[in-house]
């Protein structure tokens, strides 16, 4: 059985390495960027990721924005939002309902909670090939 | 003063501390989340060790001062908090301008990086003591600042001077770059001549030939007596 691909979409690029790191000991693949821009060109370049972790405030393009440009782009990929907002993430408007996320997590998070999230939505992904959606 | 304005006033004092509060807390986190995934690291690494085998000394040497540079770096985020809470114990008190606005542009730093904009500051060294509100000053700074920092384009600059002038202290805010201004005032730049009364302030605009701006406020000590009026 193929590992889980994971994306991990953070600025800060020592949570995002060490995080990414973690979540390899776990038996993820994961790989990590440390701006919107480089992962989008990464899944532009069919390095489809099925779960993604993104961090919702990033420099230029934040991560909700990064989410509808994935889910545009692939609806299957499924994108977990990494937050330290206390209000939670801002979802309003239709857009922003077409486009949610799996989940939202805030941080610190726990790795344990973190990792039975990236499984749940790798099984919503992989209902949605099953389905052959996204493809 | 009218209520109304002192009202509108005190709602715009609110919400600049709101905002900076919001994106310390944010940063916080931020310090949290790093310091929770490197210990939980030390944690895995130490969990995976082949029993009977010595632990890998070396990678917990490289990830240990990434954890003592978060906790160094949150402290400090809690001193300059701290101090930037104070300042509103004494409306009134002697105030060192550089101290004052330093602590305002450390919290400034967040948003600047957010937008990619570069802020730093440039005081001089003998600046006189001056008495008056600390708290709004660094008020004054953000409805200068602050619509800076939104309506300047990546790669922009903002550069904070301080020159004392006699017994006067004159804050420049050097604004570079491109910069898409509205039709009308911002309500922070609204609200500027109002907090400049109070601080018994003046306050010049020049736009320079490259279009870069500069905004001047000249701060000198006021009387108790003053403050009582306006």
């Amino acid at each position: 059985m193929s590992k889980v691909k994971v994306l991990v979409v953070d600025d800060e690029i020592e949570f995002a390495t060490t995080l990414a790191e973690r979540l390899n000991i776990r038996g993820f693949e994961t790989t990590a960027c440390f701006c919107t821009e480089d992962a989008l060109a990464l899944i532009h370049a069919k390095n489809i990721p099925d779960v993604v972790l993104l961090d919702l405030k990033m420099p230029r393009m934040d991560g909700m924005e990064t989410l509808e440009e994935i889910k545009k782009y692939n609806p299957t990929i499924e994108v977990i939002m990494l937050t330290g907002h206390g209000g939670g993430i801002p979802l309003v408007g239709a857009d922003r309902k077409k486009f949610s996320p799996f989940d939202c997590i805030m941080k610190p998070a726990d790795i344990n909670e973190l990792t039975l999230k990236i499984n749940q939505a790798m099984a919503k992904r992989q209902a949605s090939l099953n389905k052959g959606e996204g493809t | 003063m009218k209520s109304r304005k002192k009202e509108r006033l005190r709602e715009m004092q609110l919400a600049f501390i709101g905002k900076l509060m919001a994106g310390l807390s944010h940063e916080f986190k931020n310090h949290l989340a790093i310091i929770k995934e490197l210990n939980g690291l030390i944690e895995d690494l130490l969990i995976l060790e082949v029993p009977g085998q010595s632990v890998n000394s070396e990678r917990f040497k490289k990830i240990i001062p990434g954890i003592n540079e978060r906790i160094a770096q949150a402290a400090e985020m809690c001193r300059v908090l701290s101090g930037f809470s104070h300042r509103m114990d004494q409306p009134l008190s002697s105030i060192n301008v550089s101290d004052v606005l330093q602590e305002e542009i450390y919290l400034l730093r967040r948003f600047a990086q957010q937008k990619q904009v570069h802020i730093e500051s440039l005081f001089d060294g003998d600046l006189p003591a001056i008495f008056n509100d600390p708290s709004l000053l660094q008020f004054a700074v953000f409805c200068v600042v602050w619509p800076a920092l939104e309506l300047l384009e990546k790669g922009g600059r903002v550069v904070i001077t301080g020159t004392g002038k006699n017994q006067s202290v004159e804050i420049t805010a050097i604004l570079e770059g491109k910069m898409e201004r509205p039709e009308n005032d911002t309500p922070w730049e609204a609200m500027l001549p109002q907090v400049l009364e109070i601080l018994g302030a003046e306050f010049s605009r020049r736009i320079n030939e490259d279009g870069n701006e500069d905004v001047a406020i000249t701060i000198s000590s006021i009387e108790n007596s003053y403050r009582d009026n306006t």
